[in-house]
């Protein structure tokens, strides 16, 4: 990261995170929020390349963190596919994707 | 110039990131999801993540993008289906939310100032070289006993002979002399997991230069300098060849095959289980006969899939 303001790995990678909890909390559509989700996991591993450089740098194991982000982005392949036919089984009984209608209420358990 | 870029793909990130959020028609938000991912994207390739980035575009954008969009056009949302929106109190909420959240992420990297001095501490030598400057390499011992012999005027073999001592007390004297030593290479040592220790250099590519012709001159008193030469010359080659292979897909492939297959097998193992999962919660109930009542006489009929 030479030359790069060393902030600007915390700041953007925040600030994307801050935009998926914002997508999360704010919307009520199933589809949006997962796609919320997935946002809030690009921040998570944007903050992990940037540390593992700065981890590299410093002297330390260069491979970790990108090993780490790899099987993060697999998990989140899967998670979206699990989530994803949730969604479908669940459009299936109550033919709408809102989490806030009283037919999605029996979700709640 | 790169940290120009890394700003603006940055801003580009989040910006439609925040558009993405905040569309009511899905499809929309999964183009935009699509351009943030792309950033994002971009953003790996800037911190020298060439696979990771690749990996970003191929997985984010070309798979996991592309289911939403599969089951966004499955489902054929009409207007009524898409959902209420939440009333404007409880947006604005989850905007304070996440505005809280962004400084309690950020603030802690900001103001960690024994994190940024590493950084700095490097930057501030210059430019040129600078990928150098950042990366770990391998020392060897026999690196650091041939320092420790230029600069006392000896042979290497000659104190080598008397490092055959390996009492705890003698390797801890050593470890403090090569640290010295690599000092006075501009380097700093700090030990890793594998067998030789890891200098992080301190210098530029050009300075490292310098302190090589440094270390040759001292040697006016020993009859043969090479052997120092050597030394030093190959710690450069082994820097420049581990800065081209930072985060390409050699150097990623040959440790995800040793030392992390464990951890690659058992995503492996993850995604089996999520396949099943999802064949499994996906089917349609009734389906060739099986499975009764609940969900094929009582869900909605019509459609061609549902």
């Amino acid at each position: 990261m030479s030359g790069l303001g060393t902030d600007a790995i915390f700041i953007i990678s925040a600030a994307l995170f801050a935009v998926g909890v914002f997508g999360v909390l704010a919307r009520r559509n199933l589809l949006i929020m997962l796609m919320s989700v997935e946002l809030m996991l690009n921040a998570g591993n944007l903050l992990l390349a940037g540390m593992a450089r700065m981890h590299a740098g410093a002297g330390g194991d260069a491979e970790a963190g990108q090993t780490l982000i790899l099987m993060s982005m697999a998990v989140a392949a899967c998670e979206v596919a699990v989530g994803l036919s949730i969604v479908i089984a669940l459009f299936r009984h109550i033919r709408s994707v809102d989490v806030s209608s009283p037919k999605a209420a029996q979700l709640r358990g | 110039m790169s940290a120009i870029l890394f700003w603006i793909f940055g801003a580009a990130a989040v910006a439609s990131g925040l558009v993405a959020v905040t569309r009511r028609n899905p499809v929309y938000a999964a183009l935009f999801l699509l351009v943030s991912m792309g950033c994002v994207g971009v953003e790996f390739l800037l911190l020298h993540s060439p696979f990771i980035a690749a990996m970003q575009i191929i997985l984010y954008a070309g798979a996991i993008v592309v289911v939403f969009v599969f089951v966004i056009m499955l489902l054929s949302l009409k207007e009524g289906e898409l959902g209420r929106e939440p009333p404007m109190v409880l947006k604005a909420g989850a905007g304070v939310v996440a505005l809280a959240l962004f400084a309690l992420l950020a603030l802690p990297g900001l103001r960690d100032e024994g994190l940024k001095s590493k950084l700095t501490a490097a930057d501030a030598e210059g430019q040129g070289g600078g990928r150098l400057r950042e990366l770990a390499v391998e020392v060897r011992p026999a690196d650091v006993v041939a320092v420790a012999a230029a600069r006392q005027g000896l042979q290497p073999a000659q104190l080598a002979r008397s490092s055959q001592d390996r009492s705890q007390t003698a390797i801890k004297d050593r470890l403090k002399t090569a640290r010295g030593d690599a000092a006075y290479l501009g380097l700093e040592l700090c030990p890793t997991r594998s067998r030789g220790l890891s200098a992080a250099l301190g210098t530029t590519r050009t300075r490292l230069g310098q302190l090589h012709d440094e270390v040759a001159a001292s040697l006016e008193a020993a009859a043969e300098g090479s052997p120092v030469e050597v030394r030093v010359a190959a710690l450069r080659e082994r820097a420049l060849l581990k800065a081209q292979r930072y985060g390409s897909l050699e150097e990623f492939v040959g440790f995800l095959y040793s030392r992390y297959v464990v951890a690659f097998e058992l995503v492996s193992l993850l995604i089996f289980a999520a396949i099943a999962g999802v064949v499994v919660l996906a089917r349609r109930r009734g389906f060739m006969g099986l499975e009764g009542a609940p969900g094929s006489e009582a869900g909605p009929q019509g459609g061609f899939l549902l």
